[in-house]
C-alpha cells in the first residue's frame, strides 16, 4: 500500500514538471510586441517631438517670445527677462522624450523587414531621416555641439555613452544626409507603401518631402552664411538648381505639422493672458495685415462696455469712443513700469454689466488657439509650421537682395508676403481661429483674410516693396511671418541684427533703468556632474566649444554664440 | 463560495459528536512557580485513549468510564505528572517547568516546529495571548516595539492603511521591501501603498492585503530574521518571512464557546504646535462706515499674523458679525471607535479537532465622514486522523473587508494640511463646515463673495467624495500527511488565496445642479496557489545520534489576470447626478491607464531538501538546498538564467550540557552558541523583463485625417526608454549569524545576542544612461547593500511568587544599513522624493541607505578673492542671506543651490535610517490581576515635514509669534510709509557678495545684525521673515527636515481574571476583563513643531516624509473575554 501511495505522489510531482516552457510563457506580457511597422515609429516620433508643453511655456512662451517682442508677460516684462532662461525643451524632444530614438527607429524597423517589402519603405526612411534631421537642426541651432552621427545606435548597442559632433560638422552632415534623403525618395521602386494618415505633415505625398529636405538646406546654409561662406553659398546654389518640381512652389508643399488638438491640449501649452506686443500690433494696425485678427484679440472696449463705463462714472464724461481694439502690450521694462503707462494700459477698470461685474482690460492678447486649437474647447488642426512657403520666398527675397544669387528680390518678396497671410488665414480657418473680445472668452471664427485685404496691405509704402529698403522690407516681414515661428524670429535677429527701433517694423528698445538690454543668444548647458556616464563626451564637446571665444564665460551663459552665430 | 462555507460548517460541527462518558472531572493547571495557568495541555486518562487539552484559561473538563481514572498532564515545556483520582471532581493541578530553554519551540520555516535550542539562528515568536492583550485590528501594529530587528511603522489613513514593517534593514533599492508573509503555508506578498509624491487630488491609502488577517484567529506570530531561517523561502526570503499559525480547536472543559469583546475609542488628542494668539491678516483691523472691524480679503484669510484675539468683535467677510476667536485644528476631529467581536467554537478528540470563528471588526475614524473600516471574518479549521496512515489538516479563512475614505494625505486635501495651509486660524469653520453648499442651486459656494475663504473644494470633497474598497480575500489550505513508517511521514499540501479588490470612486458633481460629478471603477482580482510535497525521515540514529532529513518540491504560481480600472467623462448625467455608474457619464466611460492592464502572472517552483543532525542533545548542524526555478527572469526567447540556489548550514551548541554538574556554574541554568550562514534572494518584476526593449501594443493615436477631422489609428510604440539586460541574474543576499541564549538564576534572568552580518548583491537596477543614445536608462545588475547589527533580548523575572509576579523584557536592535557600492560610475541613486523633488533619499556608496540631500538647505557664506577665489573670512560658514530667483520679501536665506558656483549645492543632511530601535515590555501579575506596559522606541533618522514647512508661511505655527509684536521680542522700526512697526526681526546670517545698502555700502560678508546696527537695514518684518524661509519659491526645505526620535508609551493594559468561583456560577468557564490603552503618548520626542512623529504617508521602504498626517491619536477602550 505505501508504495502505491508512494508512486502517486511522485507521479503528481512529475506532472507539475518544471517544464522551462511553463516559465517562459508566465513571464510573457500579452501586450508586448518584439517588433514594430516603421510607420507607427514614424508617427509617433512626429507627434513625440512637438507635443512637449514644457517646451511651449518655459521655452517659448516665457523665454523667445519675451525675448523677440512676440509677446509679454500679462504685466509686461520683469526687468530682468534678458538675464535668466527658464529650462528648455527641445533638447528632451529629440532625446529624453523618444522622439529622436522613434524616428531613428523607423529605419532600424525597415532594416529588419523581408525583401521585397523592405525596398517598399524605402521612401518612409527617407522621409523620417529628413524628420529627423530637422530637429537635429532645430536643437543644435542653439545648443551648438550635439550627439547626431553616433545618437541612437546605443539602444541597439547597448552602448551606454555616446561622441558628441561640432555644429559645424552636425550641419554638414544633416546637410549631406538631406542630399542622400532627397535621392532616396527619387530613386524608390514603384509600390512605395502608401503612408497616408501615419504622415500628418503631407499625408504621404512623398514628393513634398523633396520640397522640405530642399527648405531646410536653405535654412540651413543660410545660418552659416558669416562663418562659412563658401559653404553655404555652394548649398544654396545647389538647391536653388534643382528641378523646379523640388523645391516649394505654394503654400501646399508648406512644411506644417497638423495635428490634432489633444497634441498641444496639455496645461502648459494654454497660452491665456500672453499679451499682444506692441511694435508689431502697432505696425499691423498702421498698415491694415488682416493677419492682426488672427494674431490677436480685440480688447475689452467694445462701444457697449465704453458706453457702460462711462455712465458709470468709470471713464472721463468727455471721452470719446476709438475704434481700436488692437493695442500691444509694452516689451521694455522701463515702459511698462512708467506710472503713466501703467495706469493707462496695465489697470484695468471694472465695471457691472448685466448681472456681474466685468474687468475692462485696455491690452489685446495673442489669440489662445494660434497655439492651442482645444482652447476653450476648440476642436480645429493645430498647424506647426516648420518650413512654410512664405519662409522659402522669402529667404529667396533675401538672397536675391543681397546677391547670393540672381533672384530679382521683389517678386519674391510680394509672393512671401501673400503666401504668408493665405497661410495663417488657412491656419486660422482649420484651427478654428475666434475673433475674442477679452471679457466673454468666445467670439465668432475669424474671417480668412480677403483679396482686396491683401491688394490693400500691399499697397501701404511701409509694405510695398522699395528697393532703397528692400533688406529692411523683407527681414520686417519675414518677422511678422515667423509669429508662430519663435525660433525662426530669434534666428532672423541674430542672424541680421534686424529689425530693430529704425527698421520698418519698428521694435521697441528693450530698456532697464535707461540701459539697453541684451537678448540671450542660445540656450543655456550645464555641464553634469563627472559621475555622468557620459561626462567624457560632453566635458569633450564643451570644451571644444569654449575654444570659440565668443561662446561666453561658461556653458550656461546665454549671451554667448554658438558656432554659426558669428559677430 | 457560500455553499462552501456551509459545507465547512457542517464538516467541522460533526466532528463535535463524539460519545458521552460517565464521569466527569474538571479542573485548572497552574504552573507551580508562578501560579499562572497553563493553556494546551493534554490531559490523558490513563490506559484509555480519553484526552482533552485545556483551554486558554488553564482549566479543562473530561468524562471517563473508569471509576477510579489516573489523569495523565503533559505539556511543552513542563514536566509530566500524573495525579490519581481522589474523590474530588473539581481538581487543581500544579505542573512544573521543564529547563524552558530546552524545551522552547517555535514555528520555523515550511510551518515545522522547533525547539529553539536547536536552530542555528535567532527566533522570536509573539503568542495569541501577547496579542490578545492590547489588539488592533492590523496585526502589524501589535507587534509594534515587541520583536527585536523588526520595525515597524503604523499606517495614518486609519485603521485600514497598510504599516511598514521592515527586517533587518532594506536589502534592495528597489521596490517592495516588505517581508514575505505566509500564513499557514499560503504565501502572502505585501504591496506598498499610499501616497508617496505630492499631488493635488484625492489620495488615499486603503491598505494592503495584510488588513484582512484577523488578530483573533491567530495562535502565534514568528519572524524569520536572518537568511539561514528564511533561506528555505528562497527568492521571495530576501527581507525575511513573516510566518503566522492560526489557532487550531482543542478539548477544554465547558461548551467550547468563546466570546471576545473589544471596544476601544480613538481620541485625536494632540496636533502640531500651533499658535492661537494671532487671528487672519498681517495688519490691524480696518473700521467699516458702522465702526465694525473688518477684514482684509487679500490677507485674512491666509496670513497668522494679524490682530490678536481679545474677544473683538469683528464683521467677516461674508458680512456676519462675530467673536474673533481661533478655530482649533483638533476640534475638527472626531471621537474614533474600533470595536471588535469575535465568537469562536472549538472542539477536539484524540483524533479530530475543529475551530470556526466568526469576526467582525467596525472601525470609525476619526474625521468627519471618513476612514471607515468594517471587517467580516470567517475561520474554520479542522484536523481529523484517518486511519492510522492520513492526517488532514485544513483552514479555510475568508474575509471581506470595506474601508472607506481612509484620510487623505500628501495633498491639499489633508485635514491638518489644509487647516495650517494659508489658511488663517480665524477662520470660522464651525459655520463653514454647514454652509459650503450652494444652497440656491447645489453643488459648492466659489467665488470670492460667497466663498471668501476658498473653503468650498476642500469642505465640498471631504464631505461628498467618497472612496471606498471591497475586498474579498479566501485563503484556504490543506495538509495532508502520511504516515508512511513510524519514522517516514510525506506531507502534501494545497493551498490558494483570491484578494479580490474593488474601489469606487462616487464624487457628487460640485458645479451648480451638482454638474461635473465623477464616478471610477477599479476591479482587480488576483489569485494564486501553492503545491507542496515534504518526504521526511527522522531517527533516532544511535543512542548518541539524532536526526532528520526531508526532500521536498513546490509550484506557485501568481495567476495573470485583467485589471479593470475605468471612469466617467464629462460628469455625470445632469437627469441623476446621484446615480453613480459607468454608464451614468455625459460622455461614454474610459480606461484611466489605457487597457489592458494585467497582473503579471509568475510562476515560481524549487526542489529543496533539508535537515540535522544532533549530537548527544548538545550539538546540532542543520543544512538545506533549496532550487527555484523562476519565471521573472527568463527571457521571452527562452534564453536566461531561471534557475537559483539558496544553500543554508548552521550549528547550535548547547554548551551549558558540558557544564552541568560542574560546581561553580550552577547559576548558569542554559548556555547556546550559535552560527549560521544562509543565502537569500529577490526575483524581478514579473514581466518587466520581456517589456523593456520591446513594443507595447494598445490604445489608438488621434491623427488629423487627411481632408478634414480627426481619425485613430493603433498605437504601438516602444514600451519604455529602459534598455533591456538580457543576462540579469537574481539579487542574491548573503548573511552570516552568530548568536548566544544564555540563562541564569534558573532561567530567572535571560539574555539572547545575536550579530549578522547580510550582504545584497546583484541589484536590479534601472540606472539613468546617456539620453543622447536613445534610451534614459538601463537594467543593471551590480551594487552592494550591506546590513550588519547587533540584537539583544534580555529577559528577568524579578519577583516570582505564588501572588506575584514581574517579568521584565527588554528588546534593543542596532542595524547599519549601508549602500556599499553601485554601478561604476553611479555616484547614487534616488530612493524616494520629499518636497516635489526639493529633498532627496538617496541610495550613495559609503554612506547609510536613505541619504538625503537637498539643495533647499541653507547656503553657507564663503568669501571670495577678485579672481574669485575662496579666501579666509570671519563670516565664512555662517548662513547667507540675499534675493533667491523665484522672489521673496526682501532678503531672506539663500538656498545652497542658488549660492556660489563652485560649492557644494546638494547638502547631505543625514540619514532616513534610525540609530537604533528599543523597546521593553513588563508584565505584572497580583493574583487575578495583570498588568502589562510597553514602551518602545526609535533614536535617530530624518524625517521631511510638508506640514512643518508650508504651515509656517502663513504664521500657523507657533513658533513663529517670536518677533510679531514688542511681547514677542519684536524690534521697532518705521516703514517705508513712515509707520512705526513693531514686528522687526533680524534674520541670523550675512549678506551674499555684491549687496549694497540703499546708500551704497557693500553689505557683501556683513551680518545682518552689523548692517541694523550701523543703521544701513530695516529690520525685517516678523511675517516677511517666516514666510521668505518656508514658502514655495524661497523656503529653505532643509529647516523642516529634522531628526525624528521618540519614545512612545505604546500599550498598558490591565485585566483581571474572574475568580472561578464567580465564573462558575454565571455559567461561564472563564471570564477577562482588560483595560486597554494604545499608542497612549509619546514620553519624549524631538520632531520640530509638535508634529507627528509617525505620521509617515506611505508604507514605502524609504518612505521619510509626511504632508499633513495624522494627529496623534490615542486609543482607550477594553476587552472581555468569554469561554463558556
Amino acid at each position: 500500500m505505501f508504495k502505491n501511495i508512494i508512486i502517486v505522489y511522485i507521479g503528481c510531482f512529475l506532472l507539475w514538471g518544471c517544464e522551462k516552457s511553463s516559465f517562459v510563457n508566465a513571464n510573457i506580457d500579452p501586450t508586448v510586441a518584439y517588433s514594430v511597422n516603421p510607420e507607427s515609429q514614424f508617427l509617433n516620433g512626429s507627434k513625440h517631438i512637438f507635443s512637449n508643453d514644457f517646451e511651449a511655456y518655459y521655452e517659448t512662451y516665457r523665454d523667445i517670445m519675451p525675448w523677440l517682442q512676440l509677446t509679454t508677460p500679462s504685466a509686461g516684462n520683469s526687468k530682468n527677462f534678458t538675464a535668466s532662461s527658464n529650462p528648455f525643451g527641445r533638447y528632451d524632444n529629440l532625446y529624453g522624450r523618444g522622439g529622436g530614438s522613434e524616428l531613428y527607429d523607423v529605419n532600424v524597423a525597415i532594416s529588419k523587414l523581408e525583401s521585397p517589402k523592405k525596398e517598399t519603405y524605402q521612401q518612409l526612411g527617407a522621409i523620417a531621416r529628413i524628420l529627423l534631421d530637422y530637429e537635429a537642426f532645430y536643437v543644435s541651432d542653439i545648443y551648438g555641439s550635439i550627439a547626431y552621427t553616433e545618437a541612437f545606435k546605443g539602444r541597439y548597442t547597448l552602448e551606454f555613452t555616446v561622441p558628441f559632433d561640432s555644429q559645424q560638422d552636425v550641419f554638414n552632415a544633416i546637410d549631406a544626409d538631406l542630399k542622400s534623403a532627397i535621392q532616396g525618395i527619387k530613386t524608390a521602386p514603384a509600390g512605395q507603401f502608401a503612408l497616408g494618415n501615419y504622415d500628418q505633415f503631407y499625408f504621404g505625398d512623398a514628393s513634398k518631402w523633396i520640397k522640405a529636405a530642399n527648405g531646410l538646406r536653405l535654412r540651413i546654409a543660410m545660418r552659416m552664411m558669416k562663418v562659412d561662406n563658401a559653404k553655404a553659398s555652394s548649398i544654396i546654389q545647389e538647391v536653388l538648381s534643382s528641378p523646379a518640381d523640388e523645391l516649394m512652389s505654394d503654400n501646399t508643399d508648406s512644411w506644417t505639422l497638423k495635428a490634432p488638438p489633444s497634441l498641444t491640449s496639455g496645461g502648459n501649452f494654454n497660452p491665456d493672458g500672453l499679451r499682444a506686443p506692441k511694435a508689431i500690433a502697432d505696425f499691423m494696425v498702421n498698415n491694415n495685415d488682416p493677419r492682426i485678427r488672427i494674431y490677436f484679440t480685440k480688447n475689452s472696449y467694445s462701444l457697449e462696455n465704453f458706453n457702460l463705463a462711462k455712465a458709470q462714472g468709470k471713464l472721463n464724461a468727455n471721452a470719446v469712443f476709438v475704434d481700436q481694439r488692437y493695442i500691444g502690450s509694452f516689451a521694455s521694462p522701463d515702459a511698462s513700469d512708467d506710472a503713466a503707462i501703467e495706469a493707462q494700459y496695465y489697470t484695468t477698470k471694472q465695471i457691472t454689466k448685466g448681472a456681474g461685474t466685468l474687468n475692462l482690460d485696455t491690452l489685446s492678447n495673442i489669440n489662445p488657439r494660434i497655439y492651442q486649437v482645444a482652447f476653450n474647447g476648440g476642436t480645429g488642426t493645430q498647424y506647426i509650421p516648420l518650413i512654410t512657403y512664405a519662409d522659402y520666398c522669402l529667404m529667396r527675397a533675401e538672397l536675391g537682395f543681397n546677391g547670393i544669387n540672381s533672384d530679382d528680390p521683389e517678386p519674391w518678396y510680394t509672393k512671401g508676403v501673400i503666401a504668408s497671410i493665405e497661410y495663417y488665414g488657412k491656419m486660422a480657418q482649420d484651427g478654428m481661429f475666434l475673433d475674442y473680445y477679452l471679457e466673454t472668452g468666445a467670439g465668432l471664427q475669424v474671417a480668412a483674410p480677403t483679396q482686396t485685404e491683401i491688394d490693400n496691405y500691399l499697397e501701404n509704402p511701409a509694405v510695398k516693396f522699395d528697393l532703397a529698403i528692400g533688406l529692411d522690407q523683407i527681414i520686417s516681414q519675414s518677422f511678422i511671418n515667423f509669429f508662430k515661428e519663435p525660433n525662426e524670429a530669434w534666428a532672423l535677429v541674430k542672424r541680421t541684427g534686424k529689425p530693430d527701433n529704425t527698421s520698418t517694423l519698428q521694435m521697441e528698445k528693450l530698456l532697464y533703468n535707461g540701459s539697453e538690454l541684451q537678448i540671450p543668444r542660445r540656450a543655456p548647458r550645464n555641464l553634469p556632474p563627472t559621475s555622468d556616464i557620459n561626462f567624457e563626451n560632453i566635458n569633450a564637446a564643451f570644451t571644444e566649444m569654449q575654444s570659440n571665444p565668443d561662446y561666453g564665460s561658461g556653458p550656461a551663459d546665454i549671451s554667448g554664440r554658438v558656432w554659426w552665430d558669428k559677430k | 463560495m457560500k455553499r462552501f462555507l456551509c459545507f465547512w460548517w457542517l464538516a467541522a460541527l460533526s466532528l463535535t459528536c463524539f460519545a458521552q462518558e460517565q464521569k466527569t472531572i474538571t479542573g485548572t493547571i497552574r504552573d507551580e512557580a508562578t501560579g499562572n495557568s497553563i493553556p494546551a495541555v493534554t490531559v490523558a486518562v490513563k490506559g484509555t485513549k480519553v484526552a482533552v487539552g485545556t483551554d486558554a484559561t488553564g482549566t479543562f473538563r473530561i468524562r471517563t468510564n473508569n471509576a477510579n481514572p489516573t489523569l495523565v498532564f503533559t505539556s511543552v515545556g513542563y514536566e509530566p505528572k500524573e495525579v490519581a483520582y481522589s474523590g474530588t471532581d473539581a481538581i487543581t493541578v500544579s505542573l512544573k517547568s521543564k529547563n524552558s530553554a530546552l524545551t522552547e519551540v517555535v514555528v520555523t520555516a515550511f510551518g515545522q516546529r522547533q525547539a529553539t535550542s536547536k536552530l542555528p539562528y535567532a527566533s522570536q515568536q509573539i503568542s495569541s495571548a501577547e496579542l490578545a492583550k492590547a489588539p488592533s485590528p492590523n496585526v502589524l501594529n501589535s507587534l509594534q516595539g515587541k520583536l527585536s530587528g523588526v520595525r515597524i511603522d503604523q499606517g495614518t489613513g486609519g485603521a485600514g492603511s497598510s504599516s511598514r514593517i521592515r527586517i533587518r534593514g532594506n536589502t534592495s533599492l528597489s521596490g517592495n521591501q516588505s517581508p514575505l508573509f505566509v500564513i499557514d503555508g499560503v504565501l502572502i506578498k505585501p504591496e506598498v501603498t499610499g501616497p508617496e509624491t505630492w499631488s493635488d487630488n484625492n489620495n488615499v491609502d486603503f491598505g494592503n492585503i495584510l488588513k484582512n488577517i484577523n488578530e483573533d484567529d491567530i495562535e502565534s506570530v514568528s519572524v524569520l530574521k536572518g537568511s539561514a531561517a528564511s533561506a528555505l523561502y528562497g527568492s521571495g526570503a530576501q527581507n525575511g518571512v513573516i510566518l503566522i499559525t492560526t489557532k487550531k480547536g482543542r478539548a477544554g472543559s465547558g461548551l467550547g464557546v468563546s466570546l471576545n469583546v473589544t471596544q476601544m475609542w480613538d481620541k485625536a488628542y494632540k496636533g502640531p504646535d500651533l499658535q492661537y494668539e494671532y487671528g487672519g491678516g498681517i495688519a490691524p483691523f480696518q473700521k467699516d462706515a458702522d465702526g465694525n472691524n473688518i477684514l482684509d480679503p487679500d490677507w485674512s484669510p491666509y496670513y497668522d499674523f494679524g490682530p490678536k484675539y481679545e474677544g473683538q468683535m469683528i464683521k467677516d467677510l461674508d458680512g456676519r458679525i462675530r467673536p474673533w476667536a481661533p478655530y482649533k485644528v483638533i476640534d475638527y476631529f472626531k471621537t474614533g471607535s474600533q470595536t471588535d467581536y469575535n465568537v469562536s467554537m472549538q472542539g477536539g478528540t484524540e483524533r479530530s479537532s475543529f475551530r470556526a470563528s466568526y469576526s467582525k471588526n467596525l472601525t470609525d475614524g476619526i474625521i468627519p465622514n471618513g476612514a471607515r473600516f468594517d471587517r467580516n471574518n470567517f475561520f474554520i479549521r479542522g484536523t481529523q486522523k484517518i486511519g492510522k496512515i492520513f492526517d488532514i489538516d485544513a483552514t479555510i479563512t475568508y474575509t471581506q473587508t470595506k474601508n472607506k475614505n481612509p484620510i487623505r494625505q500628501v495633498s491639499n486635501y489633508n485635514p491638518i494640511f489644509r487647516f495650517n495651509y494659508y489658511r488663517a486660524s480665524s477662520i470660522d469653520w464651525n459655520y463653514w463646515i454647514n454652509n459650503f453648499t450652494n444652497k440656491a442651486n447645489g453643488g459648492r459656494i466659489s467665488g470670492a463673495a460667497d466663498d471668501p475663504y476658498n473653503l468650498g473644494l476642500f469642505l465640498w470633497s471631504t464631505y461628498n467624495n467618497n472612496q471606498s474598497s471591497d475586498e474579498d480575500n479566501l485563503r484556504a489550505n490543506v495538509d495532508l500527511t502520511t504516515h508512511i513508517t513510524p519514522w517516514l511521514t510525506l506531507l502534501t499540501r494545497g493551498n490558494l488565496s483570491n484578494y479580490n479588490t474593488k474601489i469606487e470612486k462616487k464624487f457628487l458633481g460640485d458645479g451648480a445642479n451638482y454638474t461635473n460629478g465623477y464616478y471610477g471603477l477599479y476591479i482587480n482580482d488576483r489569485k494564486s496557489y501553492r503545491f507542496q510535497g515534504l518526504l521526511t525521515a527522522s531517527k533516532q540514529i544511535s543512542s548518541d545520534f539524532q536526526g532528520s532529513i526531508t526532500v521536498g518540491a513546490e509550484t506557485n504560481k501568481d495567476q495573470r489576470n485583467d485589471i479593470i480600472d475605468m471612469q466617467t467623462n464629462g460628469g455625470l448625467n445632469p437627469t441623476n447626478p446621484f446615480y453613480f455608474n459607468l454608464n451614468n457619464g455625459i460622455n461614454p466611460p474610459s480606461f484611466i491607464a489605457g487597457h489592458p492592464i494585467y497582473n503579471p502572472s509568475k510562476l515560481t517552483d524549487a526542489i529543496y531538501t533539508y535537515g540535522d543532525i544532533t549530537w548527544r542533545d548538545m550539538l546540532t548542524v542543520t543544512y538545506s538546498v533549496r532550487n527555484d526555478y523562476n519565471s521573472t527572469l527568463i527571457v521571452a526567447n527562452g534564453t536566461g538564467d531561471y534557475s537559483f540556489v539558496y544553500p543554508s548550514v548552521g550549528a547550535s551548541f548547547i554548551f551549558s550540557n558540558l557544564l552541568k554538574d560542574k560546581p561553580g556554574f550552577n547559576f548558569l541554568s542554559f548556555g547556546q552558541l550559535r552560527a549560521s550562514y544562509g543565502v537569500t534572494g529577490k526575483d524581478y518584476d514579473p514581466w518587466k523583463l520581456n517589456q523593456v526593449g520591446n513594443y507595447a501594443i494598445g490604445g489608438t493615436d488621434e491623427v488629423v485625417n487627411n481632408g478634414a477631422g480627426v481619425t485613430t489609428v493603433p498605437h504601438i510604440g516602444f514600451t519604455s526608454a529602459t534598455l533591456p539586460n538580457k543576462s540579469l541574474k537574481n539579487e542574491k543576499t548573503k548573511e552570516y549569524e552568530f548568536g548566544t541564549n544564555l540563562r541564569f538564576f534558573d532561567n530567572r534572568l535571560g539574555i539572547d545576542f545575536t550579530y549578522y552580518n547580510k550582504n545584497t548583491y546583484n541589484q536590479i537596477l534601472e540606472l539613468p544612461v546617456s539620453p543622447e543614445i536613445g534610451a534614459n536608462t538601463a537594467l543593471f545588475n551590480v551594487g552592494q547593500i550591506r546590513n550588519q547589527g547587533i540584537e539583544i533580548l534580555l529577559n528577568a523575572v524579578p519577583v516570582r511568587t505564588k501572588n506575584f509576579s514581574w517579568n521584565f523584557n527588554v528588546n534593543f536592535t542596532r542595524n547599519h544599513n549601508t549602500v556599499v557600492s553601485l554601478a561604476d560610475g553611479v555616484t547614487s541613486r534616488d530612493l524616494l522624493d520629499a518636497f516635489g523633488n526639493d529633498v532627496r533619499a538617496l541610495a550613495e556608496p559609503d554612506k547609510e541607505y536613505g541619504a538625503v540631500y537637498s539643495k533647499y538647505s541653507f547656503a553657507y557664506y564663503q568669501a571670495r578673492d577678485a579672481n574669485g577665489n575662496p579666501i579666509d573670512n570671519p563670516s565664512n560658514g555662517k548662513r547667507v542671506l540675499g534675493s533667491p530667483p523665484n522672489g521673496s520679501d526682501g532678503y531672506t536665506f539663500l538656498r545652497a543651490g542658488d549660492y556660489a558656483a563652485g560649492l557644494s549645492q546638494d547638502h547631505y543632511l543625514g540619514t532616513i535610517m534610525e540609530k537604533f530601535l528599543a523597546g521593553t515590555y513588563q508584565t505584572f501579575r497580583y493574583k487575578d490581576f495583570s498588568l502589562n506596559v510597553q514602551v518602545d522606541a526609535k533614536v535617530g533618522g530624518l524625517m521631511a515635514s510638508g506640514t512643518h514647512q508650508y504651515g509656517s508661511s502663513n504664521g500657523a505655527f507657533s513658533f513663529t509669534l517670536p518677533g510679531r509684536d514688542k511681547d514677542h521680542g519684536g524690534i521697532e522700526y518705521t516703514d517705508g510709509n513712515g509707520v512705526k512697526q513693531e514686528d522687526g526681526i533680524i534674520p541670523d546670517g550675512v549678506f551674499a557678495d555684491g549687496i549694497t545698502s540703499a546708500n551704497g555700502t557693500d553689505l557683501g560678508g556683513m551680518s545682518y545684525k552689523d548692517a541694523y546696527d550701523q543703521g544701513l537695514i530695516a529690520p525685517k518684518p516678523a511675517w516677511q521673515y517666516y514666510e521668505d524661509l518656508t514658502q514655495w519659491s524661497s523656503g529653505i526645505r532643509e529647516f523642516s527636515v529634522f531628526e525624528n526620535s521618540w519614545v512612545a508609551l505604546r500599550e498598558v493594559s490591565f485585566g483581571y481574571n474572574l475568580p472561578k468561583s464567580v465564573s462558575s456560577k454565571l455559567k461561564i468557564n472563564n471570564l477577562r476583563v482588560t483595560l486597554i490603552g494604545r499608542n497612549l503618548t509619546y514620553l519624549w520626542k524631538n520632531a520640530k513643531g509638535g508634529i507627528n512623529p509617525e505620521g509617515l504617508s506611505s508604507n514605502g521602504p524609504a518612505a521619510f516624509a509626511e504632508y499633513g498626517g495624522v494627529p496623534y491619536v490615542r486609543n482607550i477602550g477594553f476587552s472581555i473575554n468569554a469561554d463558556f
